[in-house]
């Protein structure tokens, strides 16, 4: 989609380099021999989609993304992962590797901060001069909020109902996997 | 400007949270019949002030084989994340640093982020008790997020809005805390929960866990714990003073 985007208008080149910090969170991600680290990196790369969906000024999926990725089930992985023995590293070729893991995470930073300093746009209203999310008759609604609630509860109402009763059935098998008959 | 509108809404914060401790520790000294704190200053006003400098003149303190990076990160992380709440808090209605849209889904994912410091503080410090009160206090924090959502979708569903100036200047004639008591009292609790107050201090738990999952920090580290706790604090009660009883109205 940022793709497009980047087809389309001139003031969305910076989405490259979401790109490229997405692909240096993964190598971080595959990389690291501590699953502690390699999780961090996999929650950096939520944070660079997140962060490009704010840049796009889809604000609410952009927080939503942070909200339910990294709030919610990056939270139970960590916990997780936290009961496991983890070998301590020794030999410093590994622990290069660590090191160079923190490297994303720097640069990242960087330019997070430093696109405030130079003024990137982080609303949306260039976003609505051509309809990327949809358009409400002839009046364009700005509020991310307004404009999702009424594409996913009319246009797509029944797979929205069709998705819950997914969800319902897998909770479902799921506790009935988990009970034990006595 | 904004940077200077951010160093005036940043340096009395953390005097008010300095304060406010003095401030704890006089209603507590008070309910249970005891002078305390009267040495340094008028009434031991400048009590905050010792206890600053004493905590940060300690030495920063490590344990052998602990995880040095998120060690070191991670008070500072949470502490970072505890002083953006305050972007989104309106002041008045001109005086607000960020005008989201969505600043109560704002302040929900900054609560389920501070989770993190807390994870990793518990994790990397290399220590049973750590671990252990961490997890214990991430299953709270988590666990209590919810129903703070839930408190917080009624206000929603009735204002029809997320962002604070609305939901205040929606209560020009009548505060919501009149409207609906009850979610009112169920506010206040989860609030109580989820700044580890008294009925639900599991996260402190001093006899079996010595002190949660900031055991292991001293100095510095813990100063930015502390502070960070406290100004939660401060933000939960003003949240709820601009969700409940009508903010400046």
């Amino acid at each position: 989609m940022s793709l497009v985007l980047i087809g389309r208008t001139n003031l969305f080149q910076m989405n490259y380099f979401y790109l490229v910090f997405s692909l240096l969170f993964f190598f971080g991600l595959i990389l690291s021999k501590n699953p502690i680290y390699s999780l961090l990196s996999l929650i950096g790369v939520f944070f660079v989609y997140a962060f490009l969906f704010l840049s796009l000024g889809l604000e609410l999926i952009g927080f939503l993304t942070i909200f339910v990725y990294i709030g919610a089930i990056s939270i139970l992985f960590l916990f997780v992962i936290m009961f496991l023995e983890i070998p301590f590293l020794e030999s410093s070729k590994e622990t290069k590797v660590i090191n160079l893991m923190k490297l994303p995470y720097l640069l990242f930073l960087v330019f997070i901060v430093s696109s405030f300093f130079f003024n990137l746009k982080l609303d949306n209203t260039e976003i609505n001069n051509f309809s990327l999310l949809y358009r409400l008759g002839d009046n364009i609604v700005s509020d991310n909020l307004v404009q999702i609630g009424n594409i996913l509860y009319n246009k797509y109402g029944i797979g929205v109902l069709l998705s819950a009763i997914i969800l319902l059935v897998a909770m479902i098998a799921a506790i009935s996997i988990c009970t034990v008959l006595s | 400007m904004k940077v200077v509108y951010i160093l005036i809404l940043i340096l009395p914060v953390l005097l008010m949270v300095a304060f406010f401790t003095v401030f704890e520790r006089v209603i507590i000294g008070n309910i249970q019949r005891r002078t305390g704190r009267n040495l340094v200053g008028w009434q031991g006003v400048l009590q905050a002030i010792a206890d600053a400098v004493k905590l940060i003149s300690k030495e920063f303190f490590k344990r052998l084989l602990a995880q040095t990076s998120l060690f070191v990160l991670s008070p500072v992380f949470i502490f970072i994340i505890s002083i953006l709440n305050w972007s989104v808090i309106p002041l008045l209605e001109t005086a607000v640093l960020a005008d989201l849209n969505l600043g109560l889904i704002f302040l929900l994912i900054l609560a389920m982020l501070g989770v993190y410091g807390v994870l990793l503080s518990g994790w990397s410090s290399n220590s049973k008790y750590s671990l252990i009160g961490s997890l214990r206090s991430t299953a709270q924090m988590l666990g209590y997020d919810i129903t703070v959502a839930l408190v917080l979708f009624t206000i929603i569903v009735v204002t029809g809005s997320l962002n604070f100036i609305v939901i205040i200047n929606f209560q020009t004639s009548i505060y919501l805390g009149l409207v609906y008591p009850l979610i009112l009292v169920g506010a206040i609790i989860n609030g109580l929960a989820e700044t580890n107050r008294v009925p639900f201090d599991l996260r402190e738990a001093e006899a079996e866990l010595v002190s949660g999952y900031n055991t292991e920090y001293s100095g510095i580290g813990f100063t930015l714990f502390f502070l960070s706790e406290y100004s939660s604090i401060i933000v939960m009660a003003i949240t709820f003073n601009m969700l409940f009883l009508g903010g400046w109205n």
